[in-house]
């Protein structure tokens, strides 16, 4: 017997659907109980203990004035009958105070005028539309977690900002050692230095050479060729003569493409390399710790189904699944079809 | 086609948890215990594909998905649920889903995996 229930909410579906299945599973399940020895009666404690569980789960939504498991789910638009109750209705006047009708017997004793309203009574609101309890958790979670969002959205706009303070600075200092300059009283105050020059800034410090490679202010080429360095192994400097021509290249700031050979004082300059010690080392980020399996696919929501169709266009999926139960926020719903599309 | 895949569900769950109570009670033998998860298997099934007619819609961002066995498991992000009136949206889902043409072997191994 198929029911039409295409109107009716999910979650309304999902009581008479296990209403339903307990019944059938009842049934099919007394022979067997029959045979192997057992009465009735332990038929009935499982139906009692099975229905007893799922009550506790409060995953089940029943319609409002349902109660018995057989009916049918009936069309949301009905309005509930209640037992027919007598009340005196009262009219109000232009004035605004009440009128209340009377009429008079011939005995000269009033005789109250009573209204009857049937179907209704005080405590029950004639509303088109169901009841629907509808928990908005999600939507409180959902601004909280906005909430959180902007101060750390605004926190990750501010971090680049300050990185890019700080990379300006330090170019500033490397490429420009001629003019004087002093360091401030606040060492660790940074300052903002935009463009080329700023002319705001009168700073006054003795000039300090910078930690990179030293540029050599002679501009002729040097006449005789430079010396070897100490810092190269001894193997290759034995393949290297005095007389020979040594390029050494230098990449960076400090490059002169200028001058056709380049030398390096590196022996002079042991801190040469403490640009690139603070620069995180290659392939050092290459082992995050990715999240567990375990972690990706813990999930409190869940919806279990058949699939009549995966498909997938470059990143974008579509789900045809059929035939399912889905948990979600802690209620069941069941559904017939549903259809999914999803970017990855 | 009977699945065991409605095992873990909030129905199946509850009737295992009543079986094994009323075993432990010994008030059943674990053979009717079988007989009883075999019935609601064709019951469940039965209902899904014959009871129900309603159809939703659903989007989000696809975390992950994984096919194994003929079972996809799929881990959706900020997904939205839409039926004809009602909209639901979680943060998070998983949808486990069994092939809708294939044979039980393969499915019954998806209840380990749930």
């Amino acid at each position: 017997m198929v029911f039409p229930q295409t109107s009716v909410p999910s979650h309304y579906i999902t009581a008479s659907v296990y209403d339903g299945v307990i019944s059938d599973v009842m049934k099919a399940c007394r022979d067997a109980f029959i045979e192997e020895g057992y009465d009735e009666a332990s038929l009935l404690d499982v139906k009692r203990l099975w229905t007893r569980k799922l009550a506790e789960t409060k995953a089940v939504t029943r319609q409002p004035g349902r109660q018995s498991q057989q009916q049918v789910v009936r069309q949301p638009q009905q309005i509930v009958r209640q037992p027919q109750q007598v009340y005196i209705q009262r009219q109000v006047s232009q004035d605004g105070r009440p009128i209340q009708r009377r009429q008079f017997t011939s005995n000269g004793q009033p005789v109250q005028y009573v209204q009857y309203r049937s179907n209704q009574s005080p405590n029950v609101q004639q509303s088109p539309q169901p009841q629907r309890i509808y928990v908005q958790r999600p939507q409180q979670v959902q601004t909280q977690y906005i909430v959180q969002q902007r101060p750390q959205h605004s926190q990750q706009q501010r971090q680049p900002q300050q990185q890019r303070i700080i990379v300006q600075n330090n170019r500033a200092q490397n490429l420009s050692p001629g003019p004087s300059h002093r360091a401030s009283p606040n060492s660790n105050h940074v300052h903002q230095l935009d463009g080329t020059s700023d002319d705001k800034l009168e700073l006054e410090s003795e000039v300090t050479p910078a930690p990179s490679i030293e540029v050599p202010e002679t501009k002729s080429a040097p006449a005789n060729p430079p010396p070897i360095p100490t810092t190269l192994p001894e193997s290759i400097r034995s393949l290297l003569d005095e007389d020979s021509e040594i390029i050494i290249q230098i990449d960076g700031v400090g490059d002169d493409v200028s001058s056709g050979s380049l030398s390096s004082s590196s022996s002079d300059d042991p801190d040469s390399d403490t640009e690139h010690v603070d620069e995180p080392a290659l392939n050092s980020d290459d082992n995050c710790p990715s999240p567990g399996v375990d972690e990706t696919f813990d999930c409190e929501n869940i919806l279990v189904c058949k699939y009549d169709k995966i498909t997938r266009n470059k990143n974008q999926w579509k789900m045809q699944i059929k035939e399912g139960i889905m948990n979600i926020k802690g209620y069941d719903h069941v559904f017939w079809k549903a259809l999914g599309d999803t970017p990855w | 086609m009977n699945y065991q895949l409605y095992r873990n569900t909030t129905l199946g769950t509850t009737l295992i948890d009543s079986l094994d109570e009323l075993i432990q009670q010994q008030a059943i033998s674990h053979s009717l215990r079988q007989k009883v998860l075999e019935e609601f298997d064709k019951a469940i099934n039965y209902a899904l594909a014959n009871k129900v007619r309603n159809r939703i819609t659903f989007k989000g961002k696809l975390n992950t998905y994984r096919f194994c066995d003929n079972v996809w498991t799929f881990v959706i992000e900020n997904a939205e649920f839409r039926e004809v009136i009602d909209c639901i949206q979680v943060p998070k889902v998983k949808v486990v889903a069994c092939d809708g043409k294939g044979n039980t072997v393969h499915n019954r191994q998806a209840v380990d995996d749930y």
